[in-house]
Formats: structure tokens, sequence, C-alpha cells
């Protein structure tokens, strides 16, 4: 279903509180925008961003190809994209339209991307695996970025049980997977290459994993690797910290997207959609 | 690290006035300086509150910084002010209770 471009002119706050430049030409954007879309946008903008037509137009493609996909809100179940340099914004679920939490030092930088300080700052997303109904047979997590400062052993996405276990998406067969810096690069995962890029782990048979990797180079998939014990239910899904002992261990590298849900069936589908939003909204190109 | 360093009932006094200043406004708890546990050093047991130059410039919400919502002045306050913040090492709040 689609919201007429007449109507969101006049009832949307779409409409209303797009900082669009001079003239908000809606009629240039097509004949029509998913209410989901407009549900995003709204929100966005609301948090104090500013999302200009092009930046619209991508997350409408990108929305309207993630549902026909079967993904949203069914696969993907959080999904984030701090590209905005406002905190609020950043924090936004584009699944739920609820809001995840920034701590710490975390620099929201206006070219499209955060970071933390490498010590303290971290992005909590709110929820446990268990939330999302994520399962030792059923989950991924994604995580976007662009740059990399730092040493090895930094988590990009994950969860920490208890003081002395740590589980994040990768395919290591400790978890069901991690995603992170660490295990990117150690010897079983030299395939995939270096840490940049937007990563994606997920179960895809119920009992393996396979970490993936899109770039400016394309796809690049690791071996696949057996899943070996459980997952956290109560401990708190997070972004850029890995809960180990060094600081350095919290990730000071740029990120720019996070998702966690249930299996992705198309991994690759939803690696090549990912990046085209990235590039959408902010007219880069993910490095190579 | 620059922040402050303090008792944990003040930290935890402070991280629920923060998210009391965004709750009522209506607003999700988007944001949170964070407190950290203090395992080394000479503020051993006592938690740190990280507030630099970043934090401080950061737009917020709709072009707020944190400086703008009058709850901060009344926070920096119950810290001892801008002038009590520290430069804490970062090794001071690593927990070698965790192993890799």
């Amino acid at each position: 279903m689609h919201v007429p471009l007449s109507r969101l002119s006049q009832n949307s706050n779409l409409a209303n509180r797009l900082r669009w430049g001079r003239e908000l030409q809606l009629s240039n954007l097509g004949p029509s925008l998913n209410p989901t879309t407009v549900g995003i946008v709204d929100a966005l903008v609301a948090a104090g961003a500013t999302v200009s037509p092009a930046q619209v137009s991508a997350i409408d493609v990108f929305v309207v190809g993630e549902i026909e996909a079967g993904r949203w809100g069914t696969e993907v179940k959080r999904l984030f994209w701090p590209v905005w340099g406002v905190v609020a914004a950043n924090a936004i679920d584009w699944i739920t339209l609820g809001s995840g939490t920034f701590n710490g030092s975390v620099t929201h930088d206006a070219g499209g991307y955060v970071y933390g300080d490498g010590s303290t700052g971290y992005f909590a997303f709110g929820v446990t695996y268990a939330d999302l109904g994520m399962t030792a047979s059923d989950a991924h997590l994604l995580a976007g970025r662009i740059s990399d400062t730092g040493t090895a052993s930094r988590s990009m996405i994950g969860a920490r049980p208890d003081a002395s276990q740590q589980y994040y998406i990768d395919a290591s067969g400790i978890e069901i997977s991690r995603v992170s810096r660490h295990y990117t690069f150690n010897t079983a995962y030299s395939s995939i290459g270096g840490p940049l890029g937007i990563f994606l782990s997920s179960l895809s048979d119920g009992s393996n994993t396979r970490l993936r990797k899109i770039d400016g180079s394309g796809i690049t998939e690791g071996a696949t690797h057996s899943k070996v014990g459980s997952i956290p239910t109560t401990s708190p899904l997070e972004a850029m910290r890995r809960h180990l002992g060094a600081p350095d261990m919290y990730d000071n590298g740029q990120h720019v997207c996070w998702s966690a849900g249930g299996s992705i069936t198309d991994p690759s589908g939803y690696l090549t959609s990912m990046a085209a939003l990235y590039t959408g909204l902010t007219e880069n190109t993910l490095p190579a | 690290m620059i922040g402050f360093v303090t008792s944990e009932q003040v930290a935890q006094a402070i991280l629920a006035g923060v998210v009391q200043a965004q709750t009522s406004r209506g607003l999700p708890v988007y944001w949170s300086p964070g407190a950290y546990r203090i395992h080394s050093g000479e503020y051993y047991g006592q938690f740190f509150i990280p507030f630099d130059e970043t934090m401080r410039n950061t737009v917020l919400h709709n072009g707020n910084t944190l400086m703008a919502f009058p709850e901060t002045e009344q926070m920096l306050a119950l810290l001892g002010g801008l002038e009590a913040r520290i430069d804490l090492p970062a090794s001071a709040i690593v927990s070698n209770e965790i192993p890799e």
C-alpha cells in the first residue's frame, strides 16, 4: 500500500518537517512513498535529522525491496543506520521506530558514521537475543564499518551473558556466530579480507553459520562453521563493545549500520540492498 | 578519558536524571553518558562518568547539544562542576575478571 504524495503534503509530518532547502518538491520523488518509508523519515526528521529528497528516495527503494524480499520485521527485527550526525536520529530502529541508546563518548559525524572513543562509547539495542526471538538455530547479526583506526580484537556487534563469556555473531564454533574485527582477521577468516565493509553472519540451515561481507569489491563469503553451544537470553545486544579486559577492545572504527534478527534466507540480496542504501544515504561507496 | 569520578550512588543518580530528562519530554532514552566502575589505581572502587568535549558538542536532538538541556547544569553541579573533571587512564576501568 502506498500513500499518495498529495496526502503527505497536507497531513504528514514528513511534508511539514523535512528540511529540503528552499521548496519541497514532492513530485520529484515519484508517484508515491511506501507508508513505512514515511514513518521512518517522519521519525528521523522529528529527531532532528536533515533528510534530503535523494535520501528519502533511497530509503523508499530499500524499504520496498526489503518488504518484497520478506525480510522486513521478520528476518530483520532491528535495523539502525547511524548516519545522520544527530544522536536521537541515529538511535532510531527503522523496523519498530523505537530507540536504542548511545552510551559513553561516541562521535556522531555528519559525514555519515559514528565512532566510539575506544574505551567507553558503545550502542545498546535495548533488547536481548531472546527478545528478538533469536535462537541457536535462527539468528543473524550485521554490522557496517568503513574505517579501521585501532588494533584487533574489537567487537562490531554482540552480547555478553556474564562476566566470563561473550557471544557475538561469528562462525567460530564457540558460539552461534560473531561479527568482530578480530575473528574476521584470524586464520580461519582470512579469506573474507579486511575489517571494512558490511558484515553479515547468519545461521542459514539451522546448524551452520557463515560470515559474509560486502565492500567496494563485491561480496566475499567465509567458510561454513558448525555452531556449538547456546546463546544468551538475558544479556543486552550491543554494538562497538566487546566486554573484554582491555579498554581498546571497544571498537572505535567508523560504523554505519547494524541489524539483528532471524536467519537471512538470501544473504547476498540483503548485503546488496544494504550496500545500495549506504550509497544512497551517504553518496559514498563502501571501501574496497 | 576526560570525565568525573564519583561514588556509585551519585553515578546512579546521574544516570537516572539523564533518563528522566529524556522520558519527561516524551522521548525514548537514546543517550546516556554511561558510568564505569574503576578497577584500579587511585580511584579504585569509584565510578567514572565520561564527559569530554565530544560529548559536550554532540547534537543530541533537534539541533540541541547536551549543554542546551537545563538538567545538564544541575548534574554538573552535583558532580562538582566542569573543573572537577579529571583525565583518567582508560586502563583504570578495565576489569581483569573477564578473560579473553
